[in-house]
């Protein structure tokens, strides 16, 4: 047996380890589906910042309405805002009966801890889903230090490299191994999308539960203001109050419908592919929903600098 | 799947309403100047305003408490996708390492034989 000769089948045998690896499966990660994991993950975003934003209006209203409360000389009022010390807890704090506008302030970041937790999970899924995950250019590197590899050794056991084959076998082996790391990508996807479709359900759920919240405190502040605009006969600020009023519950089904079609989307990436007509079609009205949401608060914004 | 209120959401919806049907009995007093009947109905939607707040106080305290084994099982979800993306990373590095590896062993045995051959 010559050196040369000797040298390749313990090359191949180093590549074939790589190679074979990727005869589990021949699936890839498309750029399709990818896609659909960013729409999906952007549409997590949209829903995090949505609560959050209705959440801090609602929570603003509250704590103005204290202010005037416990200012007009609500006894009980004043003293909740007297904090004191949990014994044995030198950073905590507590108060009796705990005023709403801190016990919201405590809804709110809860409300917002559980949307950043699915906005880290829809984003892991989307890098498990990226074909990017490894770059092009590694796989690139990887055929050419193959080929580099094979060239010098056999050119240093006084073989001439026959170029062209060893071009074709180092770029096989690397797109092999490419197929391989695909196959586990997808596999890995699927599995976590199955498991975790019941933590999402709750998560949806609970979502959905924390907008129902808002909406009672938002209706709540609304009932208040509006009686003391009407005893006023302040009618256009009722009618504006009203209008308001109405872009807020609008914002707040539009966030509560983004959390009820949460499991479906999910449910919709671990199928794989939507019906070939209508694409995902879930994905694209949780997104689309996200984007409305953004409209409907941009124009709330709006109507408050112009109020101003 | 439940996206329904819960029934103590739906107290809290039947309360407010309760007490929207006070206020507008309030005002249509005051509009016909029977000021002690409206100040009466104002001091009993005033106590329910009170029960309101703290009943949504209360609403949002459970579901805070809902929410913690929600986002601790999610969270580890997230954890072990995120050790499977590392992975992944890691098994090209893996590839890579071999790859240089075979080249520095072939490198040793093309050094090895001219040094037999030169002795």
């Amino acid at each position: 047996m010559t050196p040369a000769r000797s040298l390749l089948p313990r090359r191949v045998l180093g590549v074939l380890a790589l190679a074979v690896l990727a005869a589990g499966g021949c699936a890839s990660v498309s750029a399709e589906s990818s896609s659909a994991f960013s729409a999906f993950s952007a549409s997590t975003l949209q829903l995090r910042d949505g609560a959050d934003a209705s959440l801090g209006v609602v929570q603003e209203r509250i704590r103005d309405r204290y202010i005037a409360e416990a200012s007009a000389g609500d006894v009980a009022k004043l003293e909740s805002l007297l904090l004191a010390q949990p014994p044995g807890d030198p950073f905590g704090w507590s108060s009796e009966r705990a005023p709403l506008f801190l016990q919201t302030a405590r809804f709110r970041d809860g409300v917002r801890r559980l949307n950043s937790v699915l906005v880290g999970y829809a984003g892991a899924l989307e890098q498990m889903a990226s074909p990017a995950l490894v770059s092009p250019q590694t796989y690139d590197q990887l055929a050419t230090d193959l080929n580099g590899n094979l060239k010098a050794a056999l050119g240093s056991m006084g073989v001439a490299p026959p170029n062209r084959e060893l071009a074709i076998f180092s770029t096989v082996a690397s797109g092999s191994f490419k197929a391989y790391v695909q196959n586990q990508q997808r596999s890995t996807l699927l599995k976590a999308l199955q498991e975790n479709q019941p933590a999402i359900d709750d998560v949806a759920q609970q979502g959905a539960a924390a907008v129902r919240i808002a909406a009672l405190a938002y209706r709540n502040e609304y009932d208040l203001a509006s009686q003391k605009l009407a005893q006023k006969k302040a009618i256009r600020e009722l009618a504006e109050l009203d209008d308001r009023f109405i872009k807020e519950l609008a914002g707040l089904r539009t966030l509560a419908q983004s959390y009820q079609m949460l499991p479906a989307a999910h449910r919709e990436l671990a199928a794989g592919r939507g019906d070939p007509a209508s694409g995902l079609p879930m994905i694209r009205e949780l997104y689309e929903n996200g984007r409305e949401l953004y409209r409907l608060y941009e124009q709330l914004n709006a109507d408050d600098r112009r109020t101003r | 799947m439940a996206f329904e209120a819960t029934d103590k959401e739906k107290v809290l919806e039947s309360l407010m309403a309760a007490r929207r049907q006070g206020q507008l009995a309030e005002l249509s007093l005051r509009l016909q100047d029977k000021t002690d009947q409206a100040e009466k109905i104002w001091e009993s939607t005033a106590r329910l305003s009170t029960e309101i707040d703290i009943m949504l106080g209360k609403i949002m305290e459970e579901w805070r408490g809902r929410a913690d084994p929600i986002l601790k099982g999610l969270g580890a979800a997230t954890a072990k996708l995120e050790t499977a993306v590392s992975g992944i990373k890691k098994s090209v590095q893996t590839a890579q390492n071999v790859v240089k590896v075979v080249g520095l062993l072939d490198d040793a045995v093309a050094i090895a034989k001219k040094a037999f051959l030169a002795a």
